[in-house]
């Protein structure tokens, strides 16, 4: 059994259409070749992950390759197994759950499936509920808004409970949130304006609710080395050639402004066949970095 | 069911559209699209409401939207000729707004404000943002000031829920055993009520255990206050059904072309051949300009060699991305059982900085189903 002490949650977010799912499946496919044990897991029914790996992926691990397994948490399999877990019968907890009144108030109930995703996540750490025996948990979270009002459900319920089994559970989601060098937030940008705003949004969000440093990844740049006005003009001024200038102007522009701001890591924008064409010419750049892991 | 629209025959001209949806990923764009589909009806002067949830900054201030207090702000630009209006949906005034209207007592709406799931509830949730927008959207067409009102959805992650919002709470105040729960302490002389009661108790029980009785008794003072306008939640819920039913809106999918969103679309696609709404017309936004198709390579002579080696690689790049693009297409198009037209939305050339440049965008595109489409 893996000591799950040092395990690690990776999350991935950012605008939505940045390529969150592409990266975390590029780092989980990384942690793996380095020899961890890796869950990469998604979030609510993107179904990302079915089309990825080409297999039905539910909530329980589904084995992908060695040590590599993927997930599909969602609400009503996180809540019954926490309720499985704490009343320790899983006869009552499916009488509970499978109840069409309990099943509409899951749907309801404000907050609660964010909730119960962070729990799930975080589940491993504080040993609660079924054992995640990884050393890594790689998550293809959701984006910018909603990835915020997860973690504003955590805040919120953990101060307005300040007793009992739902306040208990969102202080400890925070704390495992908070504890450095076990959590990392991966933020995901692309060389434009909007893209570059929401990274910017969301690490001053992170920083001030969970005091904890993101990582920015800016995914599909254009080669750094070209110089525009090393171009004639004859060239860069020809009605063919305009467009297209005036488009690599804006993307050197935003490259410049990411690596001006942050102290982001560049991913090249690479064309592939498919998706897992695409992820393993991702994952260089994730073995250029120095693994703080 | 009651009709949604004014039973004024004037008003019911077939196939004249009253409400455009736009339903899609996060990220592809929707809002950019629903706003220039906006200035574009505007521009055949209909009298036209943009309706957008969660504007990003830059557009609220190009449109200058009211982020705080969600009012309808005409936009002030000639070539709209006054037609066009704007607003966003602000989950916690909506949803104060819609109980206030409906809970007449005050004492329990003051009870109901101190509730900590409905502060919850009210503002920083998710969740919260559906059931507002559909009740802000059927209100708006109740009224009938409008010739078109276009829709801003949220991320199509939340879809489902988006359009399941009012039903799933209705469903649930709906739920004889639910409303026992609320009733617990009334007296009754029916054996069979004494029994679901007395399940009603063991649940709540259960409930305290996992989840604490301070969070049980929060929810169900919560569900108890919401039961009191059960029949507002369910006229919503059936309002929002007919609405989208209706042949008189549109559902327009955004989609881009990028590999992970297949999958995200064919999954949107199913769920509305399941429901019975019909999708009017698909969005390809975003289909790179094609400039590798104009743009030259250079040649090398007369070029410094390290920038002509750059850009060499750099038109590949593009050129190799508007092959998958290609393939990508095609693959929607043969997962389309119903096929709705397609229409490829070019990258604009330079993002919008103001009014006058989204008017420039929205005169340059064709975003009308009757007009040029993309043939496949």
């Amino acid at each position: 059994m893996t000591d799950i002490s040092h395990q690690k949650l990776i999350f991935f977010t950012g605008k939505g259409g940045v390529g969150k799912s592409i990266l975390s499946a590029a780092k989980a496919s990384f942690l793996r070749q380095q020899g961890h044990s890796v869950l990469h897991v998604e979030m609510g029914s993107s179904q990302f992950l079915k089309t990825l790996y080409n297999a039905d992926i539910q909530q329980s691990p589904t084995l992908i390759q060695d040590n590599l397994y993927a997930s599909s948490f969602n609400t009503t399999d996180c809540i019954k197994e926490f309720i499985q877990f704490y009343l320790k019968s899983d006869k009552i907890a499916s009488v509970f759950t499978d109840s069409s009144v309990v099943q509409n108030m899951i749907n309801s109930a404000p907050g609660l499936s964010d909730l119960t995703l962070l729990g799930k996540i975080t589940s491993g750490i504080v040993k609660i509920g079924p054992p995640l025996n990884f050393d890594h948990l790689v998550i293809d979270s959701y984006s910018t808004g909603h990835f915020k009002a997860l973690i504003k459900a955590g805040l919120s319920m953990s101060e307005s409970f300040q007793s009992g089994p739902i306040g208990d559970q969102s202080r400890s989601m925070i704390n495992v949130l908070k504890k450095k060098g076990s959590v990392e937030f991966n933020l995901v940008g692309l060389p434009e304006q909007l893209a570059f705003e929401e990274v910017k949004d969301l690490q001053e969000f992170i920083s001030k609710n969970l005091d904890m440093d993101s990582t920015i990844l800016l995914n599909k740049t254009v080669t750094n080395n070209l110089n525009l006005s090393e171009l004639p003009k004859a060239y860069t001024n020809n009605t063919d050639q305009k467009e297209f200038i005036e488009k690599l102007k804006s993307i050197n522009f935003w490259q410049k402004k990411y690596f001006d701001t942050f102290s982001a890591q560049n991913i090249e924008w690479t064309p592939a066949k498919n998706l897992q064409d695409l992820v393993q010419k991702i994952l260089i750049y994730f073995k250029e970095t120095k693994e703080s892991l | 069911m009651n009709p949604i629209y004014s039973s004024d025959k004037e008003n019911q001209l077939p196939q004249k559209e009253k409400v455009v949806l736009f339903v899609g990923n996060g990220g592809v764009g929707k809002t950019t699209l629903a706003t220039l589909f906006a200035i574009q009806s505007a521009r055949k002067n209909l009298k036209t409401l943009l309706l957008t949830i969660d504007p990003s900054k830059r557009l609220s201030s190009l449109l200058g939207l009211q982020a705080e207090s969600g009012k309808i702000v005409q936009i002030e630009e000639p070539r709209l000729n006054g037609k066009l209006f704007a607003t966003c949906v602000v989950p916690e005034i909506e949803f104060k707004n819609f109980m206030s209207e409906h809970i007449k007592d005050v004492e329990v709406f003051e009870k109901l404000k101190e509730n900590i799931l409905y502060k919850q509830f009210s503002s920083t949730i998710g969740e919260s943002q559906d059931f507002t927008s559909l009740y802000k959207m059927a209100s708006l067409i109740n009224n009938n000031d409008y010739d078109l009102i276009v829709l801003d959805t949220p991320p199509a992650i939340n879809s489902k829920n988006f359009f399941e919002s009012a039903v799933n709470i209705h469903k649930l105040l709906d739920n004889k055993v639910f409303s026992t729960f609320l009733k617990i302490n009334s007296y009754s002389e029916s054996k069979i009520m004494n029994f679901i009661k007395l399940a009603a108790y063991r649940s709540i029980s259960l409930l305290g255990r996992v989840a604490g009785k301070e969070f049980a008794k929060a929810l169900f003072d919560f569900f108890s206050v919401v039961q009191i306008i059960e029949s507002e939640v369910k006229k919503v819920s059936l309002q929002s059904d007919s609405i989208l039913k209706s042949s008189q809106s549109k559902i327009y999918l955004v989609s881009d072309l990028s590999h992970s969103i297949e999958q995200e679309t064919k999954v949107l696609l199913e769920y509305f051949e399941q429901k019975n709404y019909q999708l009017d017309l698909i969005f390809i936004n975003r289909v790179m300009a094609l400039h590798s198709k104009v743009a030259k390579y250079p040649e090398s002579e007369p070029y410094q060699k390290e920038a002509s080696k750059q850009l060499n690689l750099i038109i590949d790049l593009f050129r190799e991305v508007e092959s998958s693009q290609n393939l990508l297409l095609n693959h929607i198009k043969d997962n389309t059982n119903k096929k709705p037209p397609l229409i490829k939305v070019p990258e604009f050339k330079k993002p919008p900085t103001s009014i006058e440049s989204l008017v420039e965008i929205a005169e340059s595109l064709s975003l009308d189903d009757n007009t040029e489409r993309v043939s496949l």
